[in-house]
């Protein structure tokens, strides 16, 4: 996992919960890195994983909602950190397009040892849009965050479904999504 | 925040510092690194494209040239700075029908065009062209062209032997058909020419009888019918006339013989090289190309004392032959008020090389035209007398085939001399000589 990622997470506990209580929650993580994660280092997925249980147990969340937050939370603040992903999109569905097929590409020209998750895609008409996930890190509750925050970037009501879950035994997860009218943007 | 917890941040927030720091490092080693590997992997491409035998051209698609190779430099006589930015079409005119299937096809492969160097030459290329676009690079194509003047030449000169081959099977076989009757009329003119002497002393004798005989002995009717009969027959103009008849007829035959012996000489000129009395390859030529010169020129021949050399015959009299032909052309091209010119043929030894010279008092050759003509397909004949195949044939038989050379000094208005150069059988070092080593 690039260090980006776990920077983002330092972040969210932070402003959510305060810099005693994650310097708490490091503390009590036993953690396969050693130093400080700096954005473009890549460190062991178990470190990241390590850290979220540690403060959803220190929160008393379960750890799908942690994720979930932490989703919601991160998406913002990586379209301020590359504005140019948004480029020519006016629309949460267009945006969630291009994910795969160009901003994956793009995350891989930049951290030639990214691994990114899958995406495919399926239309299921003018306001549906079908996205199957698959990886191995399993963090479909990551996405369920990070959907929410897309629609709420574009002004948009983006419902959706989970199908299929990679924590069920399948093979990826299905999200089945309804996109509602732009109504305003976030800025 | 307590002291301790800011001390952990701040010393947290150092640690990375250094850690990007080195990172940053790293990275710009590892660009420097990179940097280099491209510049020699660019390198390496330019060598391989600046050694590549074939023309090389990068084409941008609004149709001009953005790079070239050095073959292709030679090749179009123009220089890189002046092909770089150049439209296509200035050298290929028929590019713009081209380039558009290429970009709908990707790659066309061998297809024959002409090119135009920068001096007007007319250049067939086989040629091969990609559509070339990676990643988010403008589109270009790579085009590959290969000289066709070399395979041209040696096509059409197969094609030439292979016409000269059909002649030369014709005329054998005319050959041996003229051969045939010509042997019995040589030998029935003979036949007839001794009974002619014998029948002309048996109408003496009876002349003399004649005389010898009393008038009053013979009846007058007789004497008047044979003297009427000699009348007729106008004796005496036949026994003037015709021994010379004969010996003109025989003459004839013997031409005709001679003739025919030289076509069969010419037709069979055999596959491997073999001593050539080089005087009586002259001679045997001027007998085959007379109708040539025979009414345009007087030949002198100033044979001298050359060894034989070995070569392929047929092939040296078909230069000859050449040789001689070009020389009666150039004298008919010249306005002499119906005047005979001269072709002065001269053999001789000149160190370790048979020389022959065939001179004209032709118009001479333009200081234009001379580099170019042993060039193929050049002529300034006009159409369906020249093929321009003739002196390059000739250039390549005496040069690439007996280590020979062929060479000429012309002037305007007073005439040209073509200098045939070989090696002689014991200095012979001929591509032919050689493989045989």
């Amino acid at each position: 996992m690039k260090g980006i990622v776990f920077n983002l997470l330092e972040d969210f506990i932070i402003d959510g919960w305060g810099d005693e209580a994650f310097e708490d929650i490091l503390s009590l993580c036993p953690l396969e890195t050693k130093e400080p994660f700096v954005g473009p280092g890549t460190y062991p997925d178990t470190d990241l994983f390590t850290i979220a249980t540690q403060a959803a147990n220190k929160l008393g969340v379960p750890l799908s909602d942690a994720l979930r937050a932490f989703g919601k939370y991160a998406l913002p603040k990586l379209l301020k950190k590359y504005p140019t992903f948004l480029e020519g999109h006016t629309d949460a569905r267009s945006f969630l397009e291009s994910v795969d097929g160009v901003i994956h590409v793009e995350v891989r020209k930049l951290m030639p040892k990214a691994i990114t998750p899958q995406f495919t895609y399926e239309d299921s008409g003018p306001d549906g849009l079908i996205i199957r996930y698959a990886s191995a890190r399993k963090l479909c509750h990551l996405m369920e965050g990070m959907l929410e925050a897309v629609g709420e970037h574009f002004g948009q009501d983006l419902e959706y479904q989970q199908n299929r879950c990679l924590h069920s035994g399948d093979d990826h997860c299905e999200f089945v999504l309804k996109f509602g009218s732009v109504k305003a943007r976030v800025a | 925040m307590t002291t301790a917890l800011l001390e952990r941040k701040l010393a947290r927030a150092q640690a990375k510092i250094e850690i990007l720091e080195s990172m940053i490092e790293d990275k710009t080693r590892e660009l420097f690194i990179a940097n280099q590997g491209l510049a020699a992997s660019l390198d390496y491409q330019r060598q391989i494209s600046r050694i590549l035998p074939e023309s090389l051209l990068i084409i941008r698609s609004d149709g001009t040239i953005k790079d070239t190779n050095i073959s292709a430099t030679k090749l179009l006589r123009y220089s890189a700075e002046q092909c770089g930015g150049m439209p296509l079409d200035k050298v290929w005119p028929t590019s713009d029908q081209t380039l558009p299937r290429v970009q709908d096809e990707g790659v066309i492969a061998g297809m024959e065009h002409t090119w135009m160097t920068a001096d007007g030459t007319a250049v067939p290329v086989l040629l091969s062209i990609s559509a070339l676009q990676a990643g988010e690079t403008e589109l270009e194509y790579v085009c590959v062209a290969s000289d066709l003047r070399e395979r041209k030449q040696l096509e059409s000169e197969t094609r030439h032997a292979q016409k000269l081959q059909s002649v030369g099977q014709l005329a054998a076989g005319v050959a041996h058909e003229i051969n045939t009757p010509m042997q019995f009329i040589g030998d029935n003119v003979h036949f007839l020419r001794e009974s002619f002497t014998n029948l002309v002393d048996l109408i003496d004798v009876f002349e003399e009888v004649l005389e010898a005989v009393p008038e009053e002995t013979v009846a007058k009717s007789l004497v008047t019918r044979l003297e009427d009969a000699q009348e007729d027959a106008d004796v005496d103009y036949l026994r003037d006339r015709g021994p010379q008849a004969f010996l003109r007829t025989l003459d004839g035959v013997e031409r005709v013989s001679k003739i025919v012996a030289a076509m069969k000489s010419f037709s069979h000129p055999g596959h491997d090289k073999a001593p050539l009395d080089l005087n009586q390859a002259i001679e045997t030529t001027l007998t085959v190309a007379a109708n040539e010169y025979k009414y345009i020129a007087d030949v002198e021949l100033q044979l001298g004392d050359v060894p034989a050399v070995m070569c392929h015959s047929g092939d040296i009299n078909q230069v000859l032959l050449n040789l001689i032909v070009n020389a009666a052309h150039a004298i008919e091209g010249q306005d002499t008020n119906d005047e005979k010119g001269t072709i002065v043929i001269r053999s001789e030894l000149q160190g370790n090389d048979a020389v022959i010279s065939v001179s004209d008092s032709g118009c001479g050759i333009p200081e234009a035209v001379r580099p170019r003509i042993f060039e193929p397909f050049f002529t300034t004949k006009e159409v369906g007398r020249g093929t321009g195949q003739g002196l390059a044939l000739c250039h390549t038989i005496i040069t690439d085939k007996h280590g020979g050379s062929l060479t000429f000094e012309t002037e305007v208005g007073r005439g040209t001399t073509f200098f045939v150069r070989i090696p002689t059988a014991e200095s012979a070092s001929s591509p032919d000589a050689g493989a045989a080593a």
